[in-house]
């Protein structure tokens, strides 16, 4: 599934925190890098597509993030899907500044997990064409580990402990020879222990380009993309009992340049994640400087199916 | 966290060279002079244009339905001009309608149906 959509969300969700400690502590949530949305691209039904997707991000004052995101891709039908994906593995390491005491922190465990189901609701096909677009409902759910350093803060956990819904309409428009995709979606969190992530405002846009083969006239084996995509977000402010955490919501805007390799049954990609603008709300923000994500998929067929 | 590292690089390494051995196997192909085989006695093929198909990684879940009918034996696609060629056993039924539900079932549209040769049931008695 090449066309997965991307999107990057500023990003308060696993990375905002708790006033407190975070005073104390001078380290404050960082802007995070998160590409989860398929696309409205078609999916048979009994096709199961399973994605891995380590991603590496760099914030400023040494903060580094690695995750590896695991997704599967279900056809229940051939217009309904559902998408589970699961953090297999959160990585936050960095310095945490006590009175002027630098110390090196590493919190690793599990990650959430959401749900999504998505309907086709249009579809024009035409010969090498289609133009889809469906929307998605999708759920949040606390399956990771929130507290697995105590010495860290709750931000910086590989997971949230939040429930959350997300809600999201995505398009997709294919040829032989390129793909545009965007997506406008909304996420929203439950809050936990008196924290609460704010809620997000998604748009993303994709463009993907074949660069080879330039032969289609045959069965072709495999293909080559050049892929761009953009990602805004747009996030309320992240709160703890109430009060807003300084540092937290604002607007993250990525572009992301890419290539990616595509057979029919696997897949791999490489992908760039560049901050062109950032604006958080507050002071003590940690900037994004930059990620690198790469993913592997693999296409199987059941035959069970509604 | 070390031989942690040095796995995933081995995981990338091999992961490239199957991207490599799969460019490498194509171009070969690609410069081959296409010949189609004859079919064989008693096989029956039909030509299926499907629409909304962009892709080899889309040909995946649309082959597998059409291979799913029973007493289909092999199906290849042509992304450029949409068809798929659908190859028959011999003294299989194989409906117009068996079609349109696979193709259906792999989340395109159906462009139209050609048989080129219906599968001879004698043959299948050789």
């Amino acid at each position: 599934m090449r066309l997965i959509f991307r999107e990057i969300r500023a990003l308060p969700t696993l990375f905002a925190g708790a006033l407190a400690v975070l005073l104390a502590l001078s380290l404050v949530a960082p802007a995070r890098a998160q590409i989860t949305f398929p696309s409205a691209a078609p999916i048979s039904a009994g096709n199961v597509i399973v994605r891995t997707q380590p991603t590496v991000t760099e914030y400023s004052g040494g903060l580094q993030s690695f995750y590896d995101e695991n997704i599967v891709l279900y056809g229940a039908s051939p217009d309904l899907a559902f998408i589970l994906e699961n953090k297999s593995i959160v990585t936050n390491s960095g310095n945490i500044v006590s009175n002027g005491k630098a110390t090196a922190f590493t919190a690793t465990g599990f990650g959430d997990t959401v749900l999504d189901t998505r309907y086709n609701l249009y579809e024009t096909d035409g010969v090498g064409s289609t133009f889809r677009i469906a929307p998605y409902i999708g759920i949040d759910m606390p399956t990771g580990m929130d507290n697995v350093n105590a010495e860290v803060p709750r931000t910086l956990q590989p997971a949230s402990g939040e429930w959350g819904t997300r809600e999201a309409l995505t398009s997709s428009w294919q040829t032989l020879f390129w793909n545009a995709q965007a997506l406008i979606g909304y996420q929203n969190y439950a809050g936990s222990d008196g924290f609460q992530t704010g809620s997000s405002l998604l748009a993303d846009a994709a463009f993907h380009y074949l660069i080879w083969p330039s032969d289609l006239d045959r069965e072709v084996p495999s293909e080559v993309f050049a892929s761009l995509e953009t990602n805004y977000s747009l996030s309320a402010v992240d709160r703890m009992n109430g009060m807003a955490i300084s540092g937290t919501g604002g607007q993250l805007w990525t572009v992301d340049p890419g290539i990616l390799y595509s057979a029919p049954t696997w897949g791999a990609a490489f992908t760039a994640l560049l901050p062109v603008l950032q604006q958080y709300r507050g002071p003590g923000a940690s900037r994004y400087d930059y990620g690198f994500e790469v993913t592997f998929r693999y296409s199987f067929f059941t035959y069970h199916h509604w | 966290m070390h031989g942690f590292a040095n796995a995933k690089l081995g995981l990338w390494l091999g992961l490239g060279l199957m991207v490599a051995q799969s460019l490498a196997g194509s171009a070969t192909a690609a410069d081959q002079v296409p010949v189609k085989p004859a079919l064989p006695p008693g096989y029956g093929e039909v030509q299926v244009v499907v629409l909304g198909v962009t892709a080899p990684f889309f040909t995946f879940g649309l082959v597998k339905r059409f291979e799913q009918i029973p007493g289909v034996e092999h199906t290849s696609f042509n992304l450029k001009r949409g068809t798929a060629d659908v190859i028959v056993k011999p003294g299989a039924t194989v409906t117009d309608d068996d079609l349109r539900h696979a193709v259906r079932n792999a989340s395109y549209s159906i462009g139209s149906i050609h048989w080129i040769a219906h599968p001879s049931a004698k043959a299948a008695e050789n």
